[in-house]
């Protein structure tokens, strides 16, 4: 049986405890991101192997407490209860134990195998707080592992730091501790007294020298848990709940009869719990018994509450949360030492960090300068200019390299070794699997810089003063302050991409924000729109080419943020939750944990959501290139005209001329959908331009030097103004980058051809900004809530809002420019 | 959960006795005191708890403060935690 040979260790703790580097440390590389089943609740889990053991870590999500009934929280408790997992690890903050204590008996009263991870020793010391570990084992009867997660990678030097430190805080332990023998020395039992010494000396050199491992010490006793209690539940611990005890213990004696509920619910936990006026208890006592007396029971129950309220003038839930409260006090008085006076200097920085105004501006230049850092690494600052220089293809950037090794190295190395023939087989594989997957690598750069840089952001505590600055704006619209960063990250300023940005909202808390900012991200002017926008602004508003450019921006927002207040009300429901933030002490980065962050997210996209778009992508390409035509010779815009894809543009035609589309740009919209970047390309193909960038095909480049002609000769027919429009567009294009020759091309094409007017330009812009996100968001925004239905409302309310949008735009320029001229 | 329990869980009458008793939310910049009651639901009630805010515990505010819009910022210990003035209006402290 699994007992053996697979352990399950769950990993709880409350936020900044330094949990996720406990896990990276445990299961490295091998790790899964899941969704909880029917909840947006994000599960990640790994493994490690010890000896022929295979352990598996469930990263069980951070809480604060197990009482209230947020999805993280009932899911973290239905794992503990449900799954029974061989070993729950705790991790502890150190240097805040009193709180965590509290949080820990929540964990002890459930009865499970427990062992406390006693994390960020170091930053305790700092504090001036030294702990001992083994009265504090004693006192919560459980094992209590003493480790520095974040120092792990860096040990040896730690450890010659904190031997240094070691004399002088021992020192004053031990004067401390005679004081303390020299008290007691009237009491009869200074033997025990004395022994308790020697343990605490030896577990003090034990800690001063082992702190490091204590990772691998954990690792030890997980081990050690597994096997002896594989089959014995722990014992009960108890606290002495004072005047509300006769009550538990008579509930406790009550529920204990009742077979089916006890076997998975510990009967003194649900006690508690029922007198907490708890709901999910109630709800478990509802259905986990099978005969009907647990109405009476919930009664009863209500009843005593009332009483007890009545006569205490306390509540039970009150007299539990103080009581829980005083005995972690105690304890913590017991095992804590403080050295010295604990230094916060951090509150400091806060003040201008969480100012309402010196903050926000901190906040634009953090965001800006991280979204320009992610992308210009990925896709941004040629890293390897020589090597086009030597080879001739595009290898500068990470992003333009696998681009290049998609478009060229795969296809070129193919013909090499197969010579397929041209026809079906040949145009699947390149067109359709090859091109296919490119598309899915192409964003694994940026998913891994997006992702370690936000890895460095969430480390330092920097994104708990973003959520406060922020959220007195957001939360107008009904999201959240956190929301801010996978917005710009989107394409929030300009450029971006939405699938790291739906990604990214995975460090939200709050499940009805984070669905929010899910489904808004799309709207964003995400990098594959820019090229549209520089295409039509370039043909159409050329004197006004920035303002328009800052309008689009500015009417991203606009709609994203009112639709966040539609949605809201219509589809995700529920009150916005209120601002409830800790504010963790500034840490110093852990490169080990950002690149492994981002490894694992890069890791995650390629195989959840790669599949989908993969699948789509081929199922688009079906699309495009059948039904075949019978002559081999037709140029490639003439086939396109045949496909599938345009007999759908044409379909809709009669629709989309209300927004004035003709069927050209229902089919480049179509192929949009795979990526926005198509777009521009399929415009091209249906308005009869080809690329002309180092094609070897001959017949290709006679077509092209036709189709030049053809662009000349109109032009010279064309009457001078339109000549001046023509150098006007490639003179603001010579200097600039922004547009290739097939688009400069283009956009001279569309400007001179009849059929497009600014109007309509600007039309189809709003069109690709808000329409339906590409397949591979989709497929994110489905993996990443776990709901196919987000995904379709994102699709299908975009598409909706795009279409009602665009027609009234259209109607609106019709209607003015015809009362006008 | 009956209407009576719920009434009588949030009963503050006796705190507000004191004069020096009053919400989070009016407190100035700088001020510490003690938290006396809470009167949020038992959900937020929870996740205050959990970040270490119990009746009896001790705070000092650092920012914000006085009926302010803002989130405000309280020091409980070594913890620093931000929260809504709609929350700070259901705290209430002795100066």
């Amino acid at each position: 049986m699994n007992e053996h040979n697979e352990i399950l260790v769950a990993l709880v703790g409350q936020p900044n405890s330094g949990k996720s580097t406990v896990f990276n440390y445990l299961t490295g590389l091998h790790q899964t991101i899941a969704n909880y089943p029917g909840v947006t609740v994000t599960k990640k889990s790994g493994h490690y192997h010890d000896g022929k053991r295979r352990i598996e870590v469930v990263d069980l999500p951070g809480t604060y407490s197990l009482t209230s009934y947020s999805q993280e929280e009932r899911v973290t408790r239905d794992f503990l209860l449900l799954e029974r997992p061989e070993v729950v690890v705790i991790v502890v903050d150190a240097s805040n134990l009193r709180r965590h204590l509290y949080f820990v008996f929540q964990l002890l009263e459930l009865q499970i195998p427990l062992v406390v991870c006693l994390n960020m020793m170091d930053v305790a010391q700092r504090r001036g707080i030294e702990i001992n570990i083994a009265e504090l084992e004693q006192e919560l009867g459980v094992p209590v592992i003493p480790t520095i997660a974040r120092h792990s990678y860096f040990g040896q030097h730690e450890i010659y730091k904190h031997n240094n430190n070691h004399t002088q805080l021992k020192t004053i332990e031990q004067h401390e501790h005679s004081d303390q023998q020299q008290e007691h020395s009237d009491e009869p039992d200074t033997h025990a007294q004395s022994v308790q010494h020697c343990h605490h000396n030896k577990i003090e050199t034990y800690r001063y020298k082992d702190y490091n491992f204590g990772l691998d010490k954990l690792r030890e006793t997980i081990n050690e848990i597994s096997k002896h209690h594989a089959h014995e539940t722990p014992p009960i611990w108890k606290i002495d709940y004072g005047k509300l005890e006769s009550l538990i213990v008579e509930f406790d004696m009550v529920l204990s009869q009742k077979t089916p509920l006890v076997q998975d619910f510990p009967s003194r936990w649900l006690a508690i719990k029922l007198l907490e006026n708890d709901r999910e208890a109630r709800r478990i006592v509802q259905h986990h018994t099978h005969d009907k007396d647990w109405e009476t029971l919930l009664e009863s129950c209500t009843q005593k509450i009332t009483e007890y309220v009545s006569s205490y003038n306390d509540s039970p839930r009150k007299t539990i949360a103080a009581r829980r409260n005083e005995r972690a006090e105690e304890i913590e008085r017991q095992v804590v030492l403080r050295v010295m006076k604990p230094k916060r200097n951090s509150d400091l920085l806060d003040r201008i960090l969480c100012h309402p105004l010196l903050g926000l501006v901190c906040v634009a230049l953090v965001m800006f300068g991280i979204f320009k850092l992610a992308f210009n690494v990925a896709d941004g600052w040629e890293w390897f200019p020589w090597f086009s220089e030597i080879f001739c293809f595009q290898l500068t950037t990470p992003v333009s390299a696998v681009d290049s090794i998609f478009s060229y190295w795969i296809p070129m190395g193919l013909d090499y070794c197969l010579r397929l023939p041209e026809g079906d087989l040949r145009s699947l594989i390149y067109d359709g699997i090859i091109a296919g997957v490119g598309e899915v690598l192409k964003f694994i750069p940026t998913i891994f810089f997006i992702f370690l840089f936000m890895a460095f952001l969430e480390q330092s505590g920097y994104i708990a003063r973003v959520v406060v600055v922020m959220d007195r704006i957001m939360r107008f619209f009904g999201i959240h302050g956190q929301s801010v960063l996978p917005l710009i990250l989107g394409g929030g300023i300009i450029g971006g991409c939405a699938i790291p940005a739906v990604m990214a909202t995975r460090t939200m808390r709050e499940q009805r924000e984070r669905i929010l900012t899910i489904m808004i991200i799309p709207l964003m002017n995400c990098g594959a729109k820019i090229p549209v926008y520089a295409l039509l602004l370039s043909a159409f508003f050329i004197t006004h080419k920035e303002l328009m450019m800052a309008a689009i921006i500015f009417i991203s927002w606009a709609i994203a943020l009112v639709s966040s207040l539609i949605i809201g009300k219509i589809f995700v429901r529920g009150k916005a939750s209120p601002l409830i933030i800790e504010l963790p002490s500034y840490q110093p980065p852990n490169f080990y944990d950002m690149f492994l962050s981002a490894g694992v997210q890069s890791w995650w996209f390629m195989k959840k959501a790669g599949t989908i778009i993969l699948a789509v992508n081929v199922f688009l390409w079906v699309l495009m290139y059948y039904p075949r035509p019978a002559n081999v010779n037709v140029s490639a815009s003439e086939q396109l005209a045949n496909s599938y894809a345009a007999r759908i543009g044409h379909v809709i035609e009669p629709l989309s001329k209300y927004v004035g589309f003709d069927w050209r740009d229902n089919v480049a919209l179509i192929g949009g959908f795979i990526a926005k970047e198509v777009v521009v390309s399929s415009l091209a193909t249906m308005y009869g331009i080809k690329a002309d960038d180092n094609e070897n095909d001959k017949s290709e480049n006679t077509e092209k030097n036709i189709l030049n002609n053809n662009i000349r000769n109109e032009n010279k027919n064309e009457e001078i103004k339109n000549e001046e429009i023509k150098s006007e567009i490639e003179e603001e294009q010579i200097d600039s980058d922004e547009l290739d020759n097939l688009s400069k091309r283009l956009a001279i094409r569309l400007r001179l051809e009849s059929g497009w007017t600014s109007l309509k330009a600007f039309v189809f812009i709003l069109f690709v900004m808000i329409y339906a996100p590409c397949v591979a968001t989709c497929a994110v925004i489905w993996r990443e809530t776990g709901h196919i239905k987000y995904m379709l409302a994102a699709a299908i309310y975009n598409t909706a809002i795009a279409i009602i949008i665009s027609v009234t735009v259209y109607q609106m320029g019709l209607l003015i420019s015809k009362v006008v001229f | 959960m009956s209407e009576s329990v719920k009434k009588n869980m949030t009963t503050h009458e006796t705190a507000f006795r004191s004069e020096k008793v009053n919400y989070l939310s009016t407190c100035l910049q700088g001020e510490s005191g003690t938290i006396v009651d809470m009167t949020a639901d038992a959900e937020l009630q929870g996740r205050l708890m959990g970040m270490g805010m119990f009746i009896g515990t001790r705070f000092k505010l650092l920012q914000g403060g006085l009926a302010s819009r803002k989130p405000i910022l309280i020091a409980i210990g070594e913890t620093r935690i931000a929260i809504g003035p709609e929350i700070a209006q259901t705290i209430l402290v002795e100066k």
